[in-house]
């Protein structure tokens, strides 16, 4: 039984270690909201995705989340009429990131949420095996 | 003698690793809030009963004994605690295929642990009674 505990540590640990991740990649996509190129050619940075896929452990024989892969998007980038800059177009456009600030909020959140759910289970778990353990002590 | 020889921890011991063994159901389920195409599963009660029925009868097996330098095993009886968990989405499922909502796990979890408690509670209780009886009168 204390075995089965461990193991839901390690699932819930799983999904902390998935969550915070995803939280990295949404910081990399806010930092770089306005990272243009340098030339018109350049492009400029591409938002990334994480995808996840819940992978059977052999050990434990239980669902682990993990990161399997991190995409780029590839949606349109945003167009900004700004003349002067130096990786304008021909028509004073340059093409900024397709980072939108509200959807990586939303993102952020969702991964919060997600975070402190597994740490709700982790310390779930913890407490129930203390009580077990307080079996011992009397 | 152990002490799932007597029914009653026997019973209770078979709540308590059906509970726990429904907390890492649960754990699974959240880790993947956010898995494309996950569908949660659980344990449901009649798994917990269907194992019971095995651990209130306790019959003892036994490894016949035919020559008198011959072990006797023990067998566990009743349950080996192998519950199935059944595959049940939540009443909301995402565009992307994932039907978890954290809020019904987390009541789900709640819920568990509280009976996992009540099942120690009672386990505990069980124990401090036999202690009682096994006290001499008046030590």
């Amino acid at each position: 039984m204390s075995n089965n505990a461990s193991d839901t540590l390690q699932i819930a640990a799983a999904g902390l270690r998935a969550q915070s991740a995803r939280m990295r990649i949404i910081a990399e996509n806010l930092a770089n909201a306005s990272s243009t190129g340098r030339t018109p050619d350049e492009d400029p940075y591409q938002r990334q995705m994480p995808v996840f896929r819940a992978e059977l452990d052999r050990v434990t024989g239980a669902n682990l989340v993990r990161m399997a892969d991190v995409r780029a998007d590839e949606s349109d980038f945003r167009m900004v009429y700004e003349p002067g800059h130096p990786a304008a177009n021909g028509e004073g456009y340059v093409r900024y990131p397709n980072v939108s600030s509200l959807i990586e909020l939303m993102d952020m959140r969702e991964a919060q949420r997600s975070y402190e759910a597994n740490m709700n289970m982790v310390e779930g778990t913890r407490r129930m095996m203390e009580r077990t353990l307080d079996l011992l002590r009397r | 003698m152990r002490p799932d020889d007597i029914p009653v921890l026997g019973i209770l011991r078979q709540a308590l690793g059906y509970h726990s063994d429904r907390q890492r159901v649960i754990a699974e389920n959240v880790a993947n809030a956010n898995t494309p195409g996950y569908v949660p599963g659980d344990i449901p009660q009649s798994e917990f009963e269907r194992a019971l029925s095995g651990a209130e009868t306790t019959r003892r097996v036994t490894l016949s004994a035919t020559e008198a330098g011959h072990i006797q095993g023990r067998v566990n009886s009743g349950g080996s605690g192998a519950w199935r968990s059944m595959a049940t989405p939540d009443s909301e499922t995402t565009i992307n295929g994932n039907s978890v909502v954290l809020e019904e796990q987390m009541v789900r979890s709640g819920e568990n642990r509280m009976r996992f408690e009540t099942a120690l509670g009672l386990y505990q209780k069980s124990l401090s009674l036999i202690r009682m009886a096994a006290r001499g009168p008046g030590a």
